[in-house]
Formats: structure tokens, C-alpha cells, sequence
């Protein structure tokens, strides 16, 4: 009896994350030219989660706090090309992170202020955000790629320390932290129960603007980083890389919500999406997939972890038609 | 002087141009239970919400402990000693039963991590005074709605509040549980903390208050002490001037033809083995107060809710499976005029027109697929006349009219064709006297031409003028069929308190 119990707990918990393992590895025993399995390949994979990994972190916030900003596919983008365009001028490092700082502060005032003092819906807002960034993105860079060229920035990238690429230092601490805030902090408490249910919240002193403004500032400031470490990664900011990461930063946290919590967006099951989706994308690469493809194939993969999430969370009630 | 602990002077509130509280003026003394009793719609939970800093006010005053509410945050008025336990079962589902409880007041540790194991003792000791049963570890959404209650409760006093407000606590209890509840507050008086209980129930308040104080349309009408008062001086002061004003109006015989029965229904813990029988050309009311069982008694009816044991009978044809559905109901005769008309009966964004015709839009449609205008036009310039519907204009957008010119629209589309029997929910709530006798001459009109309308209400006094015979509903089971002759307004009033047995 004990034992059925703890089997059946530990399946909930952790079947999606092994049946995205047998699938990684079933494409890797079909696809032997694939080398998921060597090191090198391996810290390939995870230097694209960082970034994937870190937007997918904000966005995960942002949901559990109860709003699903999709702002993202515009956002990311203008920030990691003001950097890259700062760069490019010969700002400097210090003055360009600060500047891409400066716009993620403003896209941050913007977006809580529609969010808190308006009655719109927030898809909307978010849409609109994106789709303004997106524009605004396009005229700043004169609609090309901004290429760095920097030495600095490039050893900074390729490098590691015992092993570990350094931009997956990034990855790893601020994961941590996170998790710390909002599994061990009042403030992350609060921000889980406005997410959950706002009446109650209201009903027990919980401030709820206050809470969703930190919800979103803690978002923002990983949108910033993630901005900024992109054109880091890549030697330069690609038009419309916001968008890119729209899709798989999605798919990475409802695909997350399907595991370790089942039915609630929780950070370590985004963090596992998140790698899952990098391993994807390289494997869709390797195998020289035509650009249309991707967005197919993260499409599906939305689809599934948001069935897989809504399946499993016993408190959505089927409504029979 | 005695100590009061609250004193409410002169607050009003109104919501757009409804006038919900008017002038409410009213003092708690400390360590009194006293009982708030009221009609729906009577501005007791208004009342609650803007004392505890949820609604703004428009004028007057609450002071408690000395210190005026005015522009209060919840939290700051929290900490003033108040604590409201709500009538709605607000807690965070994925969340255990100890965290529920704190979550007023989560516990840190040194380093400012959240450490539940600090408040764990002071929870488990709350939490047993509501309970025997309930563990601290349990996730909330594993709970019954019972449970949860219980939960909410723990949750509300932790705080050690000097103000205690329980709005209807008991309504989702069974008998041993309101036990326990009533065994707490005797506690939690001896321990010095005043109450304010809300409640339905009449026989309760003799059993745990000390005052009550009657609101009936946003006023306070009377405070008494609860042995200065009898149960019908209540029910009197609850339903004011309108007692008398009630005609008793005898409508004429009924068939004898059987148009519905039912038998045995049972939905989970909310109805527990209703049965009853409807004839054709009668109105029936189905009395009971909030939760009671009436909504759900009608969506097994339609077939909305599949019941979990029972039997639904149409002009002697059971209905079951797939004839069991709202689809097949509406083909079968039964129109459904739900509670909710903001969102379930009415297309807010549609003209008057568009509204009245869609939900008969086959029978006004040439071939069966496009719209007959002229048709169309017919029956809608019939049913506005019929139904005097303010403005007269069918394009008149729906979403501006008012709440009770929607509840005309919304009878108004199930009139376009007839059925045999009308299910209404709640018809007149929140509509003005004007359009409620209106809505009434509608109702006769459709009992005299020969269908049936089953009409869920805990207004009696719409009952009395309306009913032919009433089913009073209480906790799920029906406690008392009476025909109109044998009513007495007292009775059905008591009854629906589950008060009437304890008079025989």
C-alpha cells in the first residue's frame, strides 16, 4: 500500500521528465552522427539553454504570479540590440549594459502600468508590446544584424572555468536564487498565492498590485540579462532574436508545469523545458531543418506541455458541453 | 458607559446608481456575539466588505477600538483586531492546510527564510479547535468544501482578532460540524473576542447570540436583545411593509394533467432525495435560502448536471443519457431562465432584437437557414409590446438597458415559441418594483395559457403572489410542500430557516 503510494507520487512527479529522456536518447540511438552525448556537444547545449533557460525564468515568474507575458517575442530582442548597437558604436561594455539596463527599465514601467492601471486584457497589452519593440527593433538596427567583432566578448563566451562554459555560470546561479526567492521567501509565498487565487490573497492583507509590480520586476531584470548574454553568445544581435525565443521559452514552462508540481508552473521543471527545448533546436539544426520547420515543430511541443500541465492539475474541472 | 468595540455611524454605499447600504448606524459592545439578519440583497456582506476595508464607502464612519477605518488598507485594518471569515472559500488550492492557515502572516526565520516549522505548534493548536480531524499537511484542493470552511476559519482566528465577523460560517456545514463551530465561538467568547454572525438560520441565533440587529434594503431596521424577540418578530422586521402588502390572489384550478416529476434526486452534499411533481398550468415555487439546492435541483432538471441517483419524468417519459441534456430539454419544451443573466442568458453586445429571436432563430428561418426578417420582425414587435420592455426600440444595445428590462429580454426569448415548462432561477433579483410586476403579469400569462414554470426563489413574498403550491427547500432536502391556500408567510419563512419543525 505505502509503496503504491510513493511509486504513484514519484511517477507524477517526475513521468514527463523521464519520457522527455527516453525520447532524447531514442533520437540520439537513431541519429548516431548526433554526439548529444559527448561533453563538447553537451556545453553546446547548455550555452543555448542559458539564454532559453533565463527568458524562460522570467516568464515563468510572471505566470505564477498569474499573467502570462508574452511581451517576450518583442522585448528580449530591442534591449539585446540596443546593446549590441551601444557595442558597436564603441560605448564600451559598462556603458552598453547599462544602457540595455535603462530600456529594460522603461519597457518594465510601461508594462506594469498598462497592466495595473488599465483594464485591458493582458494578452493584449502583451501583444502590443511585442509588436512595438518588434517595430521600434527594426528602425534602430536599420532591419540588419549588428555583429560585434569584439575579442573580449568572444574569449568571454567560448570560455570556461573547470569545465563549465561561463555563461552557464549565469545560468546556474541565478536558477538558484530564484528558486531560493520563491520557494523560501514571504515574497515569493505571495507572489504564488496572488497567481493562484487574488480573492484570497486580497481577503488576507496581501497587497496585490505590490506583489505582481515585483513579480514583474524580477522578470525584467532576467529579460536583461538574457538580452544582453544573446548577442554575447552569438557575436551579435540578430534581428528579431526576441521572437526566436517566444515560442520555446513557452513551450520550456508549460512543459514545466506538467512535472515535478503537476498542473502549476514550477522553476525546476522550466529549467528542465528549457533544456529539453535547446536539445530539440540543436537536434532540428543537425539535421538541417528548413527554417519553417522550427516554429512547427515548438508549436506542437506549446501544445503538448499545455496539455500534459492542464491534464494533470486536479483543481481545472471539465466543463461537459 | 459599556465598552463598544465598533461603532458604525451613518455609512451608506452604492454601487453605480443601486443604493446598497443607506445611512447604517449601529454599535457592537466588546464581548457580545451579535447576529446580523437580512433578506438576500439586504446589505449584510456589503456591510462586512466595507468594514473590512474592501469596498470603499461613500459616507459615514466605522470605528473600531477607538481608531476611525477611514482609507484603511486591509492589512492595517487586520491589525486593528479584525478578522472577517467570508462567505466564499477563498484559499490557495496547491498550498497545504498549515500554510492556508499563515497565510496572513507567513513565518520567518533570522536569515528572513520562510520557515512553516516556526509556526507550526500555534497552528496545529488553531487548528484543533476547529477540528479533530483536519492534518496540517493536506493540500487544500483535497479538501471538501466542508473542510475548507473549517480551514478558513483556523485562518481567521490565528490572528487572535477582537472583532471576529462570521458570515454565514454554517451555510456548507453538516450537523456535527455547525456543532463544533458553535462549541468555538462559545470559546472564543469566554476568551473576551465580540462577534458579528451573519446568518439565515433564525434557530441559530438563539442558540449562540446575545443581539441581532435586522437589515432589510440596505437599512438597519431593529436591534434587540435575541430574548427580547421571537422568531416571527424577526421574520416580520426582515420582510417589512411588504407582508401586507402581499394580495392573496387565488389563480384559478389547475389541470391534472402531470407535466414533470421528479423522484429521489441526489447531487453530491447539496441535494439529498427531492421529489416532487409539477401539473400543466401551474406555478410552482421552490423556496430555500442560499444553498439550499435550488439551482442545482433545476440544472438536473434541463440536464445541465447529471444527478447522481434519481429519476426525471416529462409527460411520463423518463429522461435519461442522451436525452438527459440542455440541447434535448429545449427541444423536449423546457426553457431554462438562469440566475446569472450578465453572462449566461443574454449576449450583452447584441441589440434587443438579436437577443429575443436567436435562441428561436430556427422557426424564424426560411428553409431552415436564412433569417426571415419579416417573421423575425413580427415576433419581436409582438414580444415588446407584451413585455413593455424600456426603451421601446429592438436595436437598442442590451448591455444598456436596465437590470430589469434584461430580464424581461431574457424571459422574452423563451416566448417566442411555447414551452411546456419554464424553469426560472431567481427572475426578479436586483430588478426594480416597477419591472418585478411586470415580470409577475408575465409569469401568469405563460401558467394561463398551459405551460408549467418552476420558479426558484428566496423572496416569498414573490412566491405568495405568484405559487399555486411551494416545495421549501432547506440543507438539500425538502422540508415542507404546502399549497397556497395553507401558507402562512411565518411558516414558509421559518421552514426555509429550518426553524418550523422546532414549532410543532
Amino acid at each position: 500500500m505505502m509503496r503504491n503510494k510513493k511509486i504513484s507520487s514519484f511517477l507524477n512527479k517526475y513521468a514527463v521528465p523521464i519520457i522527455l529522456l527516453v525520447f532524447v536518447l531514442l533520437i540520439q540511438a537513431f541519429n548516431p552522427g548526433f554526439h548529444l552525448l559527448t561533453w563538447t556537444n553537451f556545453q553546446v547545449i547548455l550555452t543555448q539553454s542559458t539564454i532559453l533557460g533565463l527568458i524562460s525564468l522570467g516568464l515563468s515568474i510572471c505566470v505564477i504570479s498569474g499573467v502570462t507575458d508574452m511581451s517576450i517575442g518583442g522585448t528580449v530582442g530591442l534591449i539585446g540590440a540596443v546593446f549590441a548597437v551601444s557595442m558597436v558604436k564603441g560605448n564600451g561594455m559598462v556603458v552598453s549594459i547599462l544602457l540595455a539596463l535603462v530600456v529594460s527599465a522603461v519597457l518594465y514601467i510601461i508594462f506594469t502600468l498598462l497592466l495595473a492601471k488599465s483594464k485591458y486584457p493582458s494578452i493584449i497589452i502583451c501583444i502590443c508590446l511585442m509588436f512595438i519593440c518588434m517595430g521600434i527593433e527594426r528602425l534602430y538596427t536599420d532591419g540588419k544584424s549588428i555583429w560585434l567583432n569584439n575579442e573580449t566578448v568572444q574569449t568571454f563566451a567560448t570560455g570556461n572555468v573547470i569545465g563549465i562554459p561561463n555563461l552557464v555560470y549565469f545560468l546556474i546561479v541565478l536558477y538558484v536564487i530564484s528558486y531560493i526567492f520563491i520557494n523560501h521567501t514571504k515574497s515569493g509565498y505571495k507572489i504564488r498565492i496572488v497567481g493562484e487565487n487574488a480573492t484570497a490573497a486580497v481577503e488576507t492583507g496581501i497587497n496585490l498590485t505590490k506583489i505582481r509590480i515585483l513579480a514583474f520586476g524580477i522578470a525584467f531584470a532576467l529579460y536583461w540579462i538574457a538580452s544582453v548574454l544573446e548577442p554575447v553568445r552569438l557575436g551579435g544581435s540578430q534581428l528579431y532574436a526576441g521572437q526566436t525565443y517566444m515560442l520555446p521559452a513557452m513551450a520550456a514552462t508549460f512543459l514545466g508545469s506538467s512535472m515535478i508540481t503537476p498542473g502549476r508552473v514550477n522553476l525546476i521543471g522550466t529549467l528542465i523545458g528549457s533544456i529539453f527545448m535547446s536539445i530539440i533546436m540543436n537536434f532540428l539544426t543537425f539535421l538541417g531543418a528548413e527554417f519553417y520547420f522550427i516554429p512547427l515543430v515548438q508549436g506542437l511541443l506549446l501544445l503538448a506541455g499545455v496539455a500534459l500541465g492542464t491534464m494533470r492539475d486536479r483543481s481545472i474541472k471539465q466543463v461537459p458541453l | 458607559m459599556e465598552d463598544v468595540i465598533l461603532d458604525v455611524r451613518g455609512v451608506s454605499k452604492s454601487f453605480g446608481k443601486n443604493r446598497v447600504l443607506t445611512n447604517i448606524t449601529m454599535e457592537v459592545k466588546r464581548g457580545e456575539v451579535h447576529a446580523i439578519v437580512g433578506e438576500n440583497g439586504a446589505g449584510k456582506s456589503t456591510l462586512i466588505k466595507a468594514l473590512a476595508g474592501e469596498y470603499p464607502i461613500d459616507g459615514g464612519e466605522f470605528i473600531l477600538n477607538g481608531q476611525p477605518l477611514v482609507k484603511k488598507s486591509v492589512k492595517d485594518i487586520q491589525t486593528l483586531g479584525l478578522q472577517v471569515i467570508h462567505q466564499n472559500l477563498n484559499l490557495v488550492p496547491s498550498m497545504t492546510v498549515l500554510q492556508n492557515i499563515l497565510m496572513g502572516d507567513i513565518p520567518v526565520n533570522r536569515a528572513n527564510v520562510v520557515s512553516w516549522h516556526t509556526g507550526r505548534e500555534k497552528a496545529l493548536e488553531t487548528l484543533r479547535m476547529v477540528s479533530d480531524k483536519l492534518e496540517l499537511d493536506t493540500p487544500v484542493e483535497e479538501l471538501s468544501a466542508a473542510e475548507k470552511q473549517l480551514v478558513i476559519i483556523a485562518r481567521a482566528i490565528i490572528n487572535e482578532p477582537t472583532l471576529l465577523v462570521l458570515d454565514e460560517p454554517t451555510a456548507r456545514l453538516g450537523m456535527e460540524e455547525t456543532q463544533s463551530v458553535f462549541r468555538l465561538i462559545d470559546k472564543l467568547k469566554s476568551n473576551n473576542v465580540t462577534m458579528l454572525y451573519i446568518t439565515h438560520r433564525l434557530e441559530e441565533i438563539y442558540k449562540i447570540c446575545d443581539r441581532v440587529s435586522v437589515f432589510r434594503d440596505g437599512e438597519k431596521v431593529l436591534t434587540s436583545a435575541v430574548s427580547g424577540i421571537t422568531q416571527s418578530e424577526m421574520a416580520s422586521a426582515m420582510l417589512g411593509k411588504k407582508v401586507t402588502d402581499v394580495i392573496a390572489e387565488n389563480r384559478g384550478a389547475v389541470s391534472a394533467d402531470t407535466l414533470l416529476e421528479i423522484k429521489g434526486l441526489q447531487y453530491k452534499n447539496t441535494v439529498k432525495n427531492i421529489s416532487f411533481e409539477i401539473k400543466r398550468g401551474e406555478i410552482v415555487g421552490l423556496i430555500g435560502s442560499v444553498g439550499a439546492g435550488k439551482s442545482e435541483t433545476l440544472d438536473m432538471i434541463f440536464g445541465s448536471v447529471q444527478p447522481d441517483q434519481g429519476e426525471v419524468f416529462l409527460n411520463g417519459e423518463k429522461l435519461t443519457g442522451k436525452d438527459h441534456q440542455p440541447v434535448k430539454a429545449v427541444q423536449k419544451g423546457i426553457a431554462y431562465i438562469p440566475e446569472d443573466r450578465q453572462t449566461q442568458g443574454l449576449v450583452q453586445d447584441f441589440a434587443i432584437r438579436e437577443n429575443l429571436s436567436f435562441a428561436d432563430i430556427k422557426s424564424l428561418s426560411k428553409h431552415g437557414a436564412i433569417i426571415d426578417r419579416k417573421k423575425e420582425k413580427e415576433a419581436v414587435d409582438g414580444l415588446m409590446e407584451k413585455l413593455l420592455v424600456k426603451p421601446p426600440d429592438p436595436e437598442y444595445k442590451t448591455s444598456q438597458l436596465s437590470g430589469g428590462n434584461q430580464q424581461k429580454v431574457l424571459i422574452g426569448k423563451w416566448l417566442v415559441n411555447k414551452y411546456e415548462l419554464y424553469l426560472m432561477d431567481e427572475v426578479t433579483a436586483g430588478v426594480d418594483i416597477g419591472a418585478k410586476m411586470q415580470i409577475y403579469e408575465i409569469i401568469t400569462d405563460i401558467a394561463d395559457s398551459g405551460s408549467a414554470v418552476l420558479l426558484a426563489t428566496s423572496d416569498i413574498t414573490e412566491a405568495l403572489y405568484l405559487c399555486n403550491r411551494f416545495v421549501i427547500l432547506h440543507r438539500g432536502e425538502v422540508i415542507k410542500e404546502l399549497d397556497r391556500a395553507d401558507a402562512e408567510i411565518e411558516d414558509i419563512l421559518l421552514a426555509m430557516m429550518g426553524g418550523g419543525n422546532d414549532e410543532k
